[in-house]
């Protein structure tokens, strides 16, 4: 299972305190905070929510929108990496949906989930603005251009964090 | 004040008058889903589009959105273009709120007929104008807001849980044009999000009259004007008939 | 010059009268129950007429967000129902229960002296319901107040 800071009181769980000090109490920042919670926690826990809220005096079913709008935040842990599968016309017409396919296979996951090891999580993108290298796969900041379902089970093996 | 043109009537009114309103002033009818005269505008269902000339240039614009803050603008509320705009959005209604008696009407006035190409999808009444969350907000307890977006965008307390800040004022329902929010009340007990509020019962007839978050609410919000706990507990009515008989002869003679 | 609904509780017949031209009058029914001025009937033949008393510090017209109820220049507190969003908060803070929610208009009902020309006046058979200048009728309430307090007494001192 995906580690999860749901209680964010685990030692290991990074410092919401921290992160919230880092933005001034306008709701203005409310994107900004999220955006940190997310890259810390790898996702939105529903008690930072209740937090943002208050820090910023906003409203907590409009910090819920917020959060619920963006599709970079997440309300369920998201994997340590994300595989970005591109789905434009350029990468679609050279064959993304047979990478797409073969990483759904590979990771044993849909789009949109995460593997059980908390490894990867798998999404699709409408499009990279990176046609010239159709059919596109990025993970993390890493593109990988001119994708082919052969090469998918070596990508995966050079990203995956072994360490962990 | 600002003077303007709308369908060749001039008009004057204070600078920074919604379009709407003064298009309205000039006699004109324009239809809307979203607009609520108690509630900020959102510009939210695009039924209120008019022609917009404006410095040699023409443009659609949300009429309740858009303020006249200079002299001579033109608007046209009844061309063809503004009907194919109005139009098409009242036939994406039709398309997936078929079912709302407010949309039918709506589309029988403008003469939309459904969109063949288009078959009716879900039999859904929220037609995401946010009537409820402006209603909610004004009010003081904003406990509800959109989430998600796109077709998938709905209104909600947040987190998708009961409601925690709701008083049960029902506010939100009354203002809801397509009748999408439902609740219900038994049993001294009323239902709205998810959420179970407690009546309170009047102190003499017995009847279910507020929810006690309700009369907190008011209470927090108004300290100066707060009855006094014992006068909250009676329903309108029985205050209104305590007051009635705090006035006649009869309790003088008693005093 | 501001105006208000004198009522004298011992000229009420409880004919209900007012109720029916209130209700006719607004609502285009002869229904009391969506009349904004209400007969009370207590024991004994007494009766009062109870409407809307247009608070000078109004709570009605304090807790509304909206701006549905206001007091137009005649020191009137009207409702524009256009405005009104149902949240009810106005029936739970007026003190004398003169403001009432309908469901069906989707707004609350409550007396505007119907723009200076009230009805329940105008039917009344008894002036038991006047509309008179304000400081008339605070001259009167005093003399009608001292002429109460003078009864009273006597009936003590007998």
């Amino acid at each position: 299972m995906p580690r999860s800071c749901d209680t964010l009181s685990a030692p290991s769980c990074p410092d919401l305190d921290a992160i919230l000090a880092r933005h001034p109490a306008h709701p203005r920042y409310l994107l900004a905070a999220l955006q940190d919670i997310q890259a810390a926690f790898r996702h939105i826990p529903r008690e930072a929510m209740v937090r943002v809220a208050a820090h910023m005096g906003i409203p907590e079913s409009r910090v819920y929108g917020v959060a619920t709008f963006y599709k970079a935040l997440s309300l369920v842990p998201k994997g340590r990496k994300t595989v970005k599968v591109c789905m434009g016309t350029a990468c679609h017409l050279r064959g993304a949906p047979g990478v797409l396919e073969a990483l759904e296979n590979a990771l044993g996951i849909a789009p949109g989930d995460t593997t059980e090891d908390g490894a990867f999580s798998l999404e699709t993108v409408n499009c990279l603005g990176a046609c010239a290298l159709a059919p596109v796969v990025m993970v993390e900041d890493t593109p990988y251009g001119a994708m082919t379902p052969a090469r998918v089970a070596s990508m995966l093996e050079k990203e995956r964090d072994h360490a962990v | 004040m600002k003077t303007l043109s709308v369908d060749g009537k001039t008009v004057s009114v204070e600078s920074g008058t919604m379009l709407y309103d003064a298009a309205v002033l000039a006699g004109a009818s324009i239809p809307t889903l979203c607009r609520h005269e108690g509630l900020p505008h959102e510009g939210a269902c695009r039924v209120c589009m008019v022609e917009l000339h404006r410095r040699g240039t023409v443009r659609l614009v949300a009429s309740c959105m858009f303020p006249v803050n200079e002299e001579g603008l033109e608007v046209r509320t009844d061309t063809e273009r503004v009907r194919a705009a109005r139009n098409f959005v009242i036939r994406l209604l039709l398309r997936r709120n078929g079912d709302s008696a407010a949309i039918r009407r709506l589309a029988a006035e403008e003469n939309v007929l459904p969109d063949g190409r288009l078959p009716a999808l879900e039999k859904e009444l929220c037609i995401r104008c946010g009537r409820c969350i402006r209603a909610c907000s004004a009010n003081g307890t904003d406990a509800l807001g959109f989430a998600l977006r796109g077709w998938d965008r709905k209104t909600t307390p947040p987190f998708g849980e009961a409601a925690a800040t709701c008083v049960g004022c029902l506010a939100c329902a009354e203002v809801c044009p397509t009748g999408h929010i439902s609740w219900e009340e038994k049993d001294g007990h009323r239902r709205i999000w998810g959420r179970d509020f407690a009546l309170v019962c009047c102190e003499h007839c017995g009847e279910p009259f507020a929810t006690e978050e309700q009369l907190a609410f008011l209470r927090a919000g108004h300290p100066s004007d707060a009855l006094s706990p014992e006068e909250e507990r009676f329903c309108p009515r029985c205050r209104r008939i305590r007051a009635g008989q705090s006035f006649t002869l009869e309790e003088v003679k008693d005093r | 010059m501001e105006k208000v609904l004198l009522v004298t509780p011992e000229r009420c017949i409880s004919c209900g009268s007012c109720e029916l031209a209130c209700s006719f009058c607004k609502e285009g029914e002869f229904r009391p129950a969506v009349s904004r001025i209400a007969v009370h009937r207590f024991d004994k033949g007494q009766n009062i007429p109870m409407t809307c008393f247009q608070c000078e510090d109004a709570a009605c017209v304090k807790v509304c967000k909206t701006g549905a109820l206001s007091r137009n220049a005649e020191g009137v507190v009207q409702v524009d129902r256009e405005k009104c969003i149902g949240c009810r908060m106005c029936v739970m803070a007026c003190p004398f229960g003169n403001i009432v929610y309908h469901r069906p208009n989707r707004s609350v009902l409550k007396c505007d002296q119907c723009e200076g020309d009230p009805q329940c006046t105008a039917f009344c058979p008894t002036k038991a319901i006047e509309y008179l200048p304000a400081e008339t009728v605070n001259l009167q309430r005093k003399r009608n107040f001292a002429a109460k307090m003078a009864a009273a007494l006597g009936e003590v001192t007998e």
